[in-house]
C-alpha cells in the first residue's frame, strides 16, 4: 500500500475500483486503522461503480506520528469534558484530522468526494462537510455524533472496554484485548462477529502495526478538544446521510438522531441490532445503505 | 370516549393528554381502528408533552358506517382515464374529516402523523388544509406515484384475502397469519401481544365491509407527486426496509417530493407496529415535532 505526502504529514493509502470514477474517501474512526474498513465492503462499493480510498489517519497504523508533540494529559481532557469546557491543552483538533482527509484528495488529484466516516471518522467526515465543502460531493456520518453533551453517554462498560489499555505490550494479550473490546461495543446478537472472525480481524490488525499509544492518547484528547458541530451542521447543503446501531453502547443511536436531526434534508438509517462494529453480517447492510445513498446523492449532483 | 359530527359524518375518537400539550393527530390505516396500534405509542407520545388526538376513520370501528359496495378497479380505471371515479368517498373526504375533527376540538393547528392510508390522508391533510398543519409525520405510506414497486403479491394477497368464516376464531387466526406476511423482519413476531390485540378489536368492532368503500377511496384519490413538490409544511418521512406491502422506495419518493423532508429508514421494519419497536417510533416523532416547535418560536 502506497505512502502519501498531505498536510505536511505521510499517509499510507489504498484504493479501489478505476481511478476517474466518482470518488469515495473513507475515514475511520479513533484507535482503529484504515483496515477496519471490510474490505469486503471496499470492493462492493468500488464494483458499484465509485473509486474507493481509504488511509491511515494520523497517529494510528503507517501514517505519520506525531511525537514531537508529546504526549497530552488525558485526565485533564477527560475533566474538561466533565465541565463541558472544550481541552485547550491537545496537541491538534479534529479539525487538523479534517484537513488531512480533504488535502489527501488533492494530493491524489481528486477534485471531490463523497465523504464516509465512521465514529470518529464521523466526526471528522462532518468536519470535512463543514471546513471543505468544495471537496465534499455527500456526507456519510456512521455510528458518530455531533458532539451534543446533551447526548446519552456510553454504557459503562463499553466507555471502560474503550479506553482500558492491555495489561501487557505482548502480542497475545493485544489480541485478546483487541477481541474483548469489540464483543463489549459490537453488535449484540445475530449480527455480532463469530469468534473465530474476530481472531482474524484482530490478529491482522495488531500484526499490521507496531503498538503506540501515544497516538492513540494525541486523537482522544483532539476528540475531547472539538466543541459540538450542531451549529455548523444546519448550514451543510451537500446531501448527507447518518447510519447508526440501535443498539450501539458506545456512540448511542440518540446521537445519530442528533447528527442527522441538525442536517437539512438528512438521510437517517438506523440498524436495529447493531452495535458499533463492522462484523461480517453487517456488510451488506452497510453495503446497502451506502450504495443506495451514493447512487442518488450522485444522480443529484449530475441533476445540478 | 366521545363522538364528533363533522364533515357530514359521525367519527369516534378520543383526547389523551394535557390540554396544553402539543397537539398531534394519528390517523389510522387501512381497515384500522383507532385502538389497533400499541397503547405504549400514544401513552409515550403523551408522556413526551402531546395532547394526542386519535380517531377512528369513517367506515371503520365506531364511527359512522357507509353503505353500498363501490367498483373499485373501476374507479382506478376512471382515474386513470380523467374521469371523475363513482365512489361514496375518497381519501380527500377523510383528510377534511380530519380538519372538521379539528375544529370540533377547537384545535387550531396541529402536528398530523398517519401510517399507511393514514399517511396518505395526513398528506392529503397537509395539501388541503397547510394552516392546520404544524408538520406532517407520514409512516410507511406512499405518494401512490404509479412507477413505484407494487406490494409483494404475498403481501397483497394478505391484506384482500378474506377469511374462512366470519367466526371471531377464524377471523382473528386469518388476522394473525396474514400480518405475519408483511411483518417486520428486525424483530420476533409478538403472537401473544397481537392476539390480544386483534381478539379486542375484534371485539369492539368487525366491519370488512367498510374496507371495500376505504379500498375504494384509495383507488379513487389521484397520485400526490405533484402535489406534494409544492408542500411548505415540515415534514417527516419514515419507512422499514423490511415493508412488503408498501416498499421502502415509496417512502423514499416522498421524502424526495416534499422539499426539505427528513427521510428516516429503520433496518428490518416491516409494515407493522412491533410493541417493542415503540419507544423508539416516539423518539423519532417526539424528537422531529420538538425540532418544529422550536423553529417556529
Amino acid at each position: 500500500m502506497p505512502q502519501i505526502k498531505a498536510n505536511g504529514l505521510s499517509f499510507e493509502y489504498d484504493t479501489f475500483g478505476k481511478a476517474g470514477d466518482p470518488a469515495v474517501l473513507f475515514i475511520m474512526g479513533f484507535a482503529a486503522q484504515m483496515t477496519a474498513w471490510p474490505e469486503a465492503l471496499m470492493k462492493s462499493i468500488a464494483g458499484e461503480g465509485f473509486h474507493v480510498i481509504r488511509f491511515d489517519n494520523r497517529d494510528i497504523g503507517k501514517s505519520q506520528y506525531l511525537d514531537h508533540l508529546g504526549v497530552p494529559d488525558v485526565m485533564a481532557a477527560m475533566g474538561s469534558l466533565m465541565t463541558g469546557i472544550p481541552f485547550a491543552g491537545a496537541p491538534y483538533t479534529l479539525n487538523d484530522m479534517a484537513k488531512d482527509a480533504a488535502e489527501l484528495l488533492g494530493a491524489l488529484n481528486i477534485r471531490n468526494a463523497h465523504i464516509v466516516g465512521a465514529s470518529m471518522g464521523g466526526m471528522i467526515a462532518q468536519l470535512v462537510a463543514i471546513n471543505h465543502p468544495g471537496v465534499t460531493r455527500s456526507m456519510t456520518s456512521i455510528m458518530s455524533t455531533t458532539g451534543n453533551p446533551a447526548m446519552p453517554q456510553a454504557t459503562p462498560e463499553a466507555m471502560t472496554a474503550l479506553i482500558t489499555p492491555p495489561a501487557d505490550t505482548s502480542r497475545e494479550t493485544r489480541i485478546a484485548h483487541g477481541m474483548k473490546m469489540i464483543r463489549a461495543i459490537g453488535s449484540p446478537g445475530n449480527l455480532a462477529a463469530t469468534e473465530e472472525e474476530l481472531k482474524v480481524t484482530v490478529t491482522a490488525a495488531v500484526d499490521r502495526a507496531p503498538y503506540h499509544p501515544e497516538g492513540i492518547s494525541r486523537q482522544l484528547c483532539a476528540i475531547l478538544a472539538s466543541p459540538p458541530r450542531n451549529a455548523m451542521l444546519k448550514n451543510l447543503r451537500m446531501p448527507a446521510m447518518v447510519l447508526h446501531g440501535i443498539d450501539d453502547p458506545l456512540v448511542r443511536v440518540e446521537a445519530g438522531r442528533d447528527t442527522a436531526a441538525s442536517i437539512p434534508g438528512c438521510r437517517l438509517v438506523e440498524v436495529p441490532g447493531m452495535g458499533h462494529d463492522f462484523s461480517n453480517a453487517l456488510v451488506p447492510i452497510y453495503h446497502k445503505h451506502l450504495s443506495a445513498f451514493l447512487k442518488d446523492a450522485e444522480s443529484r449532483a449530475k441533476a445540478a | 370516549m366521545p363522538d364528533a359530527q363533522v364533515n357530514g359524518v359521525k367519527l369516534h375518537y378520543a383526547v389523551d393528554g394535557p390540554a396544553g400539550g402539543v397537539p398531534l393527530v394519528i390517523i389510522q390505516g387501512f381497515g384500522s381502528q383507532m385502538t389497533s396500534w400499541p397503547a405504549t405509542l400514544h401513552e409515550g407520545l403523551v408522556a413526551n408533552g402531546h395532547r394526542v388526538i386519535r380517531f377512528d376513520n369513517r367506515d371503520v370501528g365506531l364511527s359512522q358506517k357507509f353503505s353500498g359496495i363501490p367498483d373499485a378497479r373501476a374507479a382506478a380505471k376512471a382515474l386513470a382515464a380523467g374521469e371523475k371515479p363513482v365512489v361514496p368517498y375518497t381519501l380527500a373526504d377523510m383528510a377534511d374529516d380530519v380538519a372538521a375533527l379539528l375544529d370540533h376540538l377547537g384545535v387550531a393547528s396541529a402536528h398530523v402523523a398517519g401510517g399507511s392510508m393514514g399517511g396518505m390522508i395526513a398528506q392529503l391533510v397537509a395539501l388541503r388544509h397547510p394552516q392546520r398543519v404544524c408538520s406532517l409525520i407520514s409512516i410507511f405510506s406512499t405518494t401512490s406515484d404509479p412507477s413505484l414497486p407494487r406490494s409483494s403479491p404475498e403481501a397483497q394477497a394478505a391484506l384482500m384475502a378474506p377469511p374462512p368464516s366470519q367466526s371471531k376464531d377464524d377471523v382473528v387466526a386469518h388476522t394473525l397469519k396474514n400480518r405475519r406476511v408483511y411483518a417486520s423482519t428486525a424483530w420476533p413476531f409478538d403472537e401473544t401481544f397481537w392476539c390480544a390485540n386483534v381478539s379486542s378489536n375484534f371485539d369492539r368492532s368487525y366491519f370488512p365491509e367498510g374496507q371495500a368503500r376505504q379500498w375504494a377511496a384509495i383507488m379513487a384519490t389521484p397520485y400526490r407527486t405533484d402535489a406534494l413538490k409544492a408542500l411548505r409544511v415540515p415534514t417527516l418521512v419514515l419507512h422499514g426496509t423490511a415493508d412488503v406491502l408498501i416498499p421502502p422506495e415509496a417512502g423514499i419518493h416522498t421524502a424526495q417530493c416534499i422539499p426539505g423532508a427528513r427521510l428516516t429508514l429503520i433496518e428490518g421494519w416491516g409494515h407493522d407496529m412491533p410493541p417493542v419497536f415503540m419507544p423508539h417510533l416516539i423518539a423519532h416523532i417526539s424528537r422531529f415535532t420538538a425540532d418544529v416547535e422550536a423553529s417556529r418560536t
